[in-house]
């Protein structure tokens, strides 16, 4: 029954790049059906732990499990691929193919050796490019996006690959505000739909009012976790973003939120 | 510039057509083009006999030559990711090639057979050396592609040294080299059609996953590829096509550079079009490069690697002062 909660159990995972340690026997599960997100400072490990959960990357030691005898990194390639998409920090896009084809390569661990899509990956696709609200780019050549169209674009191929588990590595960069906060919603629209979402995010706020579950890194390291509510104090943000801040509530959600002390910024009829 | 896919395939079987009848018809004895068929069908054509048992070959040859090289550059430039990749900048033709006349000058009496694996061998070698000197340098393709020159000219250097001590072999091996078609004959196509018959339907399965690998390892391996397992077929396929061309006529350069460029410019990145594409692409350079050869300054034949060479490197060059991510 235990593992029937987790999406993804974590044991004694250690992680090096050439020879220095990032991540050091680090145990974690994340709940089926939740919106996680992982928050930590800059280079504390936060991508490196989802690259491996997604088999970007090895760990020296450790194992990653969906299910009790599903151990990702000894499974067949595309079969994880059915279970888990990825939206990486750093895309790569090919110049010359059109959103649409960008979109359609989501369907890859569906379709046969030559890429044919049948009818049910196309509705699949134009229905992940409406939810990512791409479809009116639908045949325009990526190379002439802006970022955040693209952004967006990339989001559309996550969602094509219509998996219970999302790993979404900082989705709301290059977006501006309304965006974002469209793309949160959908996030929560599609956990309503049962799927489980991880998403490192760098907006402390956004991440109290949208996630279920709060995971707090430093130093390769998992501090704390729990709801939002119980982690998310001054003194976490003091110890791990060394940042001095007012905890409240939230007027909107009333769930927590940060304001930063003011510190060293002189009001501005001082320095005239 | 952009052209529609099939129109351009169909364009190149016509571009090809044309330059094959040419090619068979010029030549010493010059016989028109409405005759060549003629010759090539009905054993009474007085050109019968030189027709098939001279020209058709070499012609054929070359297509064969021209489309395993340029398919070769095709999978090496997709799956290291590296526009001034090819097996000639690589020194992966030249490591083919030193086999060859490694086994020519220690075993003049070896039987034809043996030229096929032996190059795929010194193919090989060549590529394994190239990726452990190489080894961090996988995201910098111009420091890559500069290991793969220094190779070629060391691997350059030892097969000059070995023809210079062994001078008996000079002459054939010489034209060999430097990418002649010139004398081959029936009994050079079983060396490289059952290779390519093999090699271009493996190409074509791996055509899809070639594609994904573009949007880079991470997002090919969250889209379930493994894309290391992707990688070593997909050099192994490259670096065997090459090599099947390198034992019937030596190294002809560039076209593994040039046609994968050429076809990509014309009709974008989707490798199930781009490989017949570029396959024909590579049988009309190698054609039209040898029917030039011999037409420019009769009666002397030039190979047609120089042909290619000289197309080739100003080519070469002009990617690399282009190029922008030293
Ligand atoms: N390819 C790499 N080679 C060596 N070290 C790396 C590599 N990638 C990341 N690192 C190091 O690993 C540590 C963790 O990196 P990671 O990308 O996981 O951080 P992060 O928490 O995602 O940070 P950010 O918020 O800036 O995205 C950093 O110290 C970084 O310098
Ligand atoms: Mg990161």
């Amino acid at each position: 029954m235990q593992t029937q909660q987790h999406a993804i159990t974590l044991s004694d995972i250690t992680i090096n790049y050439a020879n220095k340690c990032i991540i050091e026997q680090l145990d974690l599960t994340i709940k089926k059906g939740e919106i996680t997100a992982l928050i930590g400072p800059n280079g504390c490990g936060k991508s490196t732990l989802l690259k491996s959960i997604n088999r970007l990357l090895t760990p020296k030691t450790g194992c990653v499990y969906l299910d009790k005898n599903f151990n990702v990194h000894q499974q067949a390639s595309n079969k994880v691929a059915q279970l888990m998409a990825m939206l990486p920090q750093i895309t790569q896009s090919p110049e010359g193919i059109t959103v649409k084809t960008l979109v359609a390569f989501g369907r890859a661990p569906y379709l046969n050796q030559f890429g044919v899509l049948r009818q049910h990956d196309h509705q699949k696709v134009e229905q992940a490019m409406q939810q990512a609200k791409v479809s009116d780019l639908s045949d325009q050549y990526i190379d002439q996006l802006s970022g955040g169209q693209l952004q967006r674009v990339w989001i559309a191929l996550v969602l094509a690959q219509d998996t219970d588990i999302i790993l979404l590595d900082e989705p709301t960069t290059y977006l501006d505000i309304c965006h974002q906060f469209e793309l949160l919603n959908l996030m929560v629209e599609l956990n309503r739909q049962g799927k489980t979402i991880v998403v490192v995010m760098h907006d402390l706020n956004q991440a109290c009012r949208y996630a279920d579950n709060l995971v707090i890194m430093k130093a390769g390291k998992v501090i704390t976790k729990g709801y939002p509510e119980d982690v998310f104090t001054s003194k976490m943000l003091k110890d791990v973003f060394n940042f001095d801040a007012l905890v409240i509530q939230d007027p909107e959600s009333h769930t927590p939120m940060s304001i930063a002390r003011q510190v060293n910024r002189p009001h501005k009829d001082q320095v005239v | 510039m952009r052209i529609h896919p099939t129109l351009f395939i169909t364009a190149l079987v016509a571009i090809l057509f044309c330059f094959a009848i040419f090619h068979v018809g010029a030549g010493a004895i010059d016989i028109p083009v409405s005759e060549v068929f003629n010759a090539i069908a009905s054993p009474i054509s007085e050109h019968y006999f030189i027709v098939n048992n001279f020209r058709l070959p070499r012609m054929l040859i070359s297509m064969l030559v021209g489309a395993s090289l340029a398919l070769s550059g095709l999978l090496i430039q997709g799956v290291i990711r590296n526009p001034l990749a090819s097996p000639d900048v690589l020194g992966v033709t030249s490591g083919a090639s030193l086999a060859v006349i490694l086994l020519a000058v220690f075993w003049p009496q070896a039987p034809l057979e043996l030229i096929p694996p032996t190059a795929l061998l010194g193919g090989f070698i060549a590529t394994a050396i190239l990726l452990f000197l190489a080894r961090h340098l996988l995201q910098r393709p111009a420091a890559f592609a500069l290991i793969g020159i220094a190779l070629a000219t060391i691997f350059s250097a030892a097969i000059d040294y070995l023809l210079t001590v062994n001078p008996l072999e000079i002459n054939t091996s010489m034209l060999w080299l430097t990418g002649s078609v010139w004398g081959r004959n029936w009994s050079h196509i079983p060396l490289i059609l059952p290779w390519l018959a093999v090699l271009l339907p493996c190409a074509f399965l791996l055509s899809f996953k070639l594609d994904i690998l573009a949007l880079g390892d991470d997002t090919a391996t969250s889209l379930g590829i493994s894309v290391k397992a992707l990688r070593v077929i997909t050099i192994i396929v490259a670096i065997s096509l090459a090599s099947a061309a390198v034992s019937v006529c030596g190294s002809i350069g560039f076209v593994g550079l040039v046609a994968p460029h050429l076809t990509r410019s014309m009709i974008g990145n989707r490798h199930l079009l781009l490989i017949p594409a570029t396959a024909l692409t590579g049988a009309i350079l190698v054609v039209s490069a040898d029917l030039f050869a011999r037409v420019l300054m009769p009666p002397i034949e030039l190979p047609a690697g120089v042909l290619t060479a000289f197309i080739g490197t100003p080519y070469f060059i002009f990617l690399l002062c282009r190029y922008k991510n030293w």
